[in-house]
């Protein structure tokens, strides 16, 4: 069986679902365990502890299950931010 | 509606109609007598009886009030001591000192890092301490003296944990790095971000919980202080308790504040540790495995308060 993946887009005081501030994906490993991931600045997946936070008690952001379809939006709109490149 | 107690504002006048003091038979008293049974007691006996019979009730619901206290108190001493021998042994399975220590020695004084890839720059480093002294400065000269000020209108519950209300520079630098990094915020809008760089915690008994939780937050909003964000954590697994981010609105600085029984409390406290270290990132996903058990472990004991778990989220729209 293969890793399952969640993705939930990050939403702060001054973003929305529709606009969130970024992506995030909690990958369910097939050896057992999981892994969150954010899109970062640097155009890569990095490991991020923001969601486990959320669970615990932290109020920074929302976290807000979402499609793979709009996570790869939500990349897509980082890329094109980051690199100058218009997104379509 | 509530009970007639003694001392009330509305309690009936001695020409009230209901009095027995009207024993001359005329109007609808006398209508009424030979229906029901005769009230022969003065104002003073009724009222001193009726005093007599709210003492007795409100002192049966005090005992069984304490004594369900202290039942839930003793079980979770019992499940604590089951708690700390697991943490005991998890230590004993992945031992603190083994851990690798993060080498600094080629940073630039100045800078900050956190483990291998989170670094802060001298420029951004030095930028977020300013922010953090500013900050530092609102909490001494106006935010903890008003919560002080609130604190001081129940003597049934107390702010807890009061020395660690400012978080600590690594910690808030962690959430900053994540900001930037993943979120595109520059340093001083990471800062205004963080909802918890000023943090306050109520702790009351469970029988008074939710309706102490309400009446402080009319307190806080009552000193002018702005309910940003309210979620209810009392249904979830790995935390149970309350936490709210609130705006001063003068300065625009965020706080948090959480609202715990002593258990609850407790149960934050015991698993802190395990707390940081998942969000560490450095554990292996067996360890994580082991770490989340326990703390869901540990709030699946936390009993919830009556009434807790139905105060509803809030979320200020942008």
């Amino acid at each position: 069986m293969a890793d399952e993946i969640t993705y939930y887009a990050i939403v702060d005081d001054l973003s929305s679902r529709e606009q969130p501030a970024g992506v995030l994906r909690r990958i369910y490993l097939e050896a057992g365990g999981r892994r969150d991931e954010a899109f970062s600045q640097d155009l890569v997946w990095e490991r991020t502890a923001m969601l486990v936070s959320a669970e615990r008690g932290d109020l920074d952001n929302e976290f807000i299950e979402i499609t793979e379809d709009e996570a790869n939006q939500i990349v897509e709109r980082i890329r094109a931010r980051v690199t100058g490149a218009s997104s379509t | 509606m509530g009970a007639d107690r003694p001392g009330d504002a509305d309690m009936p006048p001695d020409d009230h109609p209901d009095r027995r003091n009207d024993r001359d038979g005329t109007g609808d008293q006398a209508a009424r007598r030979d229906n029901d049974p005769a009230e022969t007691r003065t104002r003073q006996e009724y009222y001193s009886q009726l005093r007599v019979t709210v003492s007795r009730e409100q002192s049966a619901v005090a005992r069984q009030t304490t004594a369900e206290e202290r039942a839930a108190a003793e079980k979770w001493h019992e499940t604590t001591a089951e708690s700390r021998w697991i943490w005991t042994e998890y230590q004993r399975k992945w031992p603190p000192a083994e851990r690798p220590v993060v080498d600094r020695s080629k940073d630039p004084p100045g800078s900050w890092r956190v483990d291998t890839n989170r670094v802060l720059g001298v420029a951004d480093n030095s930028r977020v301490d300013a922010e953090c002294d500013r900050i530092a400065k609102r909490e001494e000269e106006k935010i903890s003296p008003a919560l002080r000020a609130i604190e001081s209108q129940d003597p049934d519950r107390r702010l807890v944990g009061f020395e660690h209300r400012l978080k600590g520079h690594d910690r808030i630098k962690e959430k900053i790095y994540d900001r930037i990094k993943l979120l595109n915020d520059s340093p001083e809008e990471a800062v205004s971000h963080v909802s918890d760089t000023i943090r306050y915690t109520f702790q009351y008994r469970e029988s008074r919980y939710t309706q102490g939780v309400w009446s402080d937050i009319e307190r806080l909003k009552g000193e002018g202080f702005e309910l940003h964000k309210l979620k209810n954590y009392w249904s979830d697994d790995q935390y149970r308790g309350i936490n709210s981010a609130w705006i001063e609105p003068d300065s625009g600085q965020r706080l948090e504040v959480q609202f715990h029984t002593r258990i609850s409390y407790e149960a934050k406290q015991l698993t802190h540790t395990a707390y940081e270290r998942t969000r560490g990132k450095q554990a292996d996903a067996f360890e994580e495995l082991v770490l989340e058990a326990f703390q869901k472990k540990v709030a699946a004991d936390v009993p919830v308060p009556p009434g807790a778990a139905d105060i509803p989220d809030y979320r200020k729209e942008a």
